[in-house]
């Protein structure tokens, strides 16, 4: 039988991360050739990760944090040093 | 690892403080996403902070046979599953509410009847031209489970393999692909949004 739109629609995501082989791919390309919908969203499933790429939204650590981290690096490296004098 | 990898954590390992905060800078973002998404974003700096002290007092023993970043990034994993167990968080696939079950896009045999539109760009950079969707997408995409932003950022933000997300995230392939499917389809319901409104 061959996939729902909403099957076509995962393994379509599916696609983009491994290329799907055998019956399965021949079962979702007989769909995409009858359904234009999926052969839509075929193409926007794939804008739509492309987009992500370029809009990841950036989350910058608080100054708090950044000086914490920072004085345990300072440490860990004095330890390091001392040890090897 | 690549020469400019290598020539980075030579200076990393000697103290070097510049470089130590511009890639504390560069990966913080990412970092948080998997710590979030493992330990909660209540104590992902803590996890962070610790995951930071873990990796240098490692530095000197890492063989390269990874890259810097998915090194760092187990080490941020290991350490949130550490506090993960000790705060006895549980997370689950199960824990997402979300409708994708009763999604109104398709009908009761699981067919379209709200299919997208048809877009204005072939591109991403076309898509992006309005700079209102690309705010849009960002702020969708803060709002995803922490699983399946971390996932996405993992996967399509950061390039890493199916294998080394499964491995960080402690998730199988099955579950990993739910994950970036149903993260992506919420970026591109925003995009189609967008495209036939003009609004977030």
């Amino acid at each position: 039988m061959l996939p729902t739109c909403k099957q076509a629609t995962e393994q379509l995501s599916e696609n983009i991360d491994h290329n799907i082989r055998g019956f399965k791919l021949f079962k979702l390309k007989l769909h995409l050739m009858m359904c234009r919908l999926c052969r839509r969203y075929d193409k926007q499933i794939n804008l739509s990760a492309q987009t992500i790429n370029l809009v990841e939204p950036s989350i910058k650590p608080s100054d708090s944090l950044k000086a914490k981290v920072l004085h345990d690096y300072r440490g860990i490296h004095q330890d390091s040093q001392n040890k090897h004098k | 690892m690549s020469q400019s990898e290598k020539e980075l954590l030579s200076r990393l390992i000697v103290g070097d403080e510049i470089v130590f905060e511009q890639l504390f800078t560069q990966y913080y973002s990412l970092m948080f996403s998997v710590a979030q998404s493992i330990a909660g974003q209540a104590i992902a700096d803590e996890v962070i902070q610790e995951a930071w002290i873990s990796a240098m007092k490692a530095l000197p023993k890492f063989e390269g046979r990874s890259s810097f970043k998915s090194w760092i990034m187990r080490i941020v994993a290991n350490e949130a599953k550490t506090r993960r167990r000790k705060e006895s968080r549980t997370v689950s696939l199960e824990s997402i509410q979300d409708n994708w079950a009763s999604d109104p896009r398709f009908n009761e045999k699981s067919h379209w009847v709200e299919p997208s539109s048809n877009w204005n760009g072939d591109t991403p950079e076309e898509l992006l031209e309005a700079q209102e969707l690309k705010d849009c997408i960002a702020k969708n995409m803060q709002r995803l489970p922490d699983n399946q932003k971390a996932a996405l950022k993992m996967r399509d933000a950061n390039g890493f393999s199916m294998d080394e997300i499964c491995n960080i995230l402690e998730v199988t392939p099955s579950n990993l692909r739910v994950l970036l499917h149903r993260g992506r389809d919420q970026v591109l319901q925003v995009i189609d949004h967008f495209q036939k409104t003009g609004e977030c």
